[in-house]
């Protein structure tokens, strides 16, 4: 509530000058993100839940590398490579592992998709702030609907990267929130640093150690078709591919607005294998399982509930 | 309706649900019409069970008795004072109004087994909390009937996240919701 009286009273004043070099400031977090080596420590705040987590960003050989350790509770880790995701999960013994896809910078490099965020999307200098002792701006995405969510970005002004990060609903309640406590940028980094520092020797290992393929899937109409989603999301991808625990491949088709991401997968229903039945959420991620005949839907996305629900129940089968 | 909501109107109908969530129950049972709805049927399946059930069902009951409350003065009042105490004493007057919406309705459906949990709410204010309610919140998995269907959500949580790092803002850690799901 305060955030839109706030956003209300410094509309007018931030607007028309302030776009131009917001976007210019997140094409600049971003290429920050994937080029820069750092170091640091931030807070995850969802549910009301809070943790601390570490992540160690380099770039070795060209290619990005990234490795995520929570501080609290198990000492689970995520590393990401240019080939594949591990997570290695010490409480359930096992460890994951996905194909990882490359990165783009932001926005996808096509003048398209800047017009098509200003569609769905207000962009708003908010000013200046301090994080983790750093001076940092302030810059607001503010959905024009209620079908997606807003954030709250603060930015480091000098190497523009993300400071701390709020995804609000529609009213600026916020969902998720993320924050760097301490943040060092590195000129050299030891890859020593991206190794886990657990091996999963006794681990139960799943996924695909060898890279499998990802299909695309046949141009032409496709079995399945999406009656609704929210203005400007556009189909980015459409795959089929086997997920990490099973063989049997699931159609996936993937839609963007340029800032929100929703999947929707498709298998056939495993009668061994109960398949989400309604919705469910975890942080700021949305998911909606339905049965359509023999098949199970599964949408997962990080736009609101009703989003995620309406797009579920109009997804049919292609008479 | 979670499987966790179904155990709890269950220990609560047995008189084994701890003060605090009892309380959480109460309140749960205020809002919600369709928890209320299936209370009721708990409490026809328990007395099919003990063999004690009434010649005729009223299942719209726990609804009516509810409606009463509402437009009670007393009720209304409850829940204005507590709006405007929000800041003191959240929800306490909404939460009285419905263990006196719930404690009526087991007034009128329990005759034959009176509930000692029940009517202990009756004639006290809302309990503090137990220990229990303090203890370490962990719970960033997904609110789903069985560890399976999570296992997968969890996995096509893996795999949504790399498509969505690859086309959104790349700038928040995108492994950090993953890294958060190992917890109970």
């Amino acid at each position: 509530m305060h955030w839109l009286i706030a956003v209300a009273l410094l509309v007018q004043a931030a607007q028309a000058a302030a776009s131009d070099d917001v976007r210019d400031w997140l094409q600049q977090m971003s290429q920050a993100a994937q080029g820069l080596n750092y170091r640091g420590t931030f807070v995850y705040l969802h549910n009301g839940q809070l943790e601390a987590m570490r992540v160690i960003h380099g770039v070795v050989d060209g290619a990005e590398q990234e490795r995520l350790v929570a501080l609290t509770g198990e000492a689970r880790e995520v590393i990401r490579d240019q080939e594949r995701v591990t997570c290695i999960l010490p409480k359930s013994k096992a460890v994951m592992v996905d194909r990882s896809i490359p990165r783009k910078p932001f926005p996808a490099a096509l003048p398209r998709d800047l017009a098509d965020l200003d569609d769905n999307y207000e962009f708003l200098a908010m000013g200046e702030d301090r994080v983790s002792g750093l001076p940092s701006r302030i810059v607001v995405i503010k959905p024009r609907d209620h079908y997606r969510y807003g954030y709250r970005l603060w930015l480091e002004r000098d190497s523009s990267l993300l400071l701390r990060s709020d995804l609000v609903d529609a009213d600026g309640t916020p969902i998720e929130q993320m924050m760097f406590t301490e943040l060092q940028v590195l000129d050299e980094l030891d890859t020593a640093e991206l190794k886990p520092m657990l091996t999963g020797e006794d681990y139960t290992w799943f996924g695909h150690q060898e890279k499998t393929p990802v299909k695309t899937a046949p141009a032409g109409p496709a079995g399945w078709q999406v009656g609704w989603l929210p203005g400007g999301f556009m189909l980015t991808h459409h795959n089929r591919h086997a997920m990490p625990s099973d063989a049997a491949e699931v159609e996936h088709m993937v839609y963007s607005d340029g800032l929100a991401t929703v999947s929707i997968y498709i298998e056939p229903a495993n009668p061994d294998k109960a398949g989400l039945a309604g919705s469910s959420r975890m942080g700021a991620v949305n998911a909606l399982g339905v049965r359509l005949g023999d098949h199970q839907i599964t949408v997962v996305g990080e736009v609101p509930r009703s989003t995620v629900e309406q797009i579920g129940k109009s997804v049919q089968r292609r008479p | 309706m979670s499987e966790q909501i179904r155990e709890q109107i269950s220990a609560f109908l047995d008189g084994e649900l701890p003060a605090a969530e009892r309380e959480l129950l109460l309140q749960r049972l205020a809002r919600d019409p369709a928890l209320r709805a299936q209370w009721g049927r708990y409490h026809l399946i328990r007395d099919a069970l003990h063999k004690g059930l009434p010649a005729q069902v009223d299942l719209g009951l726990a609804g009516r008795v509810m409606a009463e409350l509402e437009s009670a003065p007393a009720y209304q009042g409850a829940v204005r004072s507590s709006a405007l105490g929000r800041l003191f004493k959240p929800l306490a007057g909404l939460a009285v109004a419905a263990s006196v919406a719930v404690v009526a309705v087991v007034a009128v459906q329990q005759t034959r087994t009176p509930e000692t949990g029940a009517v202990q709410v009756a004639t006290n204010a809302p309990a503090m909390p137990g220990p229990e309610a303090y203890k370490r919140v962990q719970g960033t998995n997904w609110d789903v009937a069985t560890p399976q269907v999570g296992n997968r959500l969890n996995e096509y949580l893996v795999n949504h996240n790399e498509y969505a790092a690859s086309g959104g803002i790349a700038g928040m850690p995108p492994y950090v919701r993953i890294v958060g799901y190992d917890q109970e």
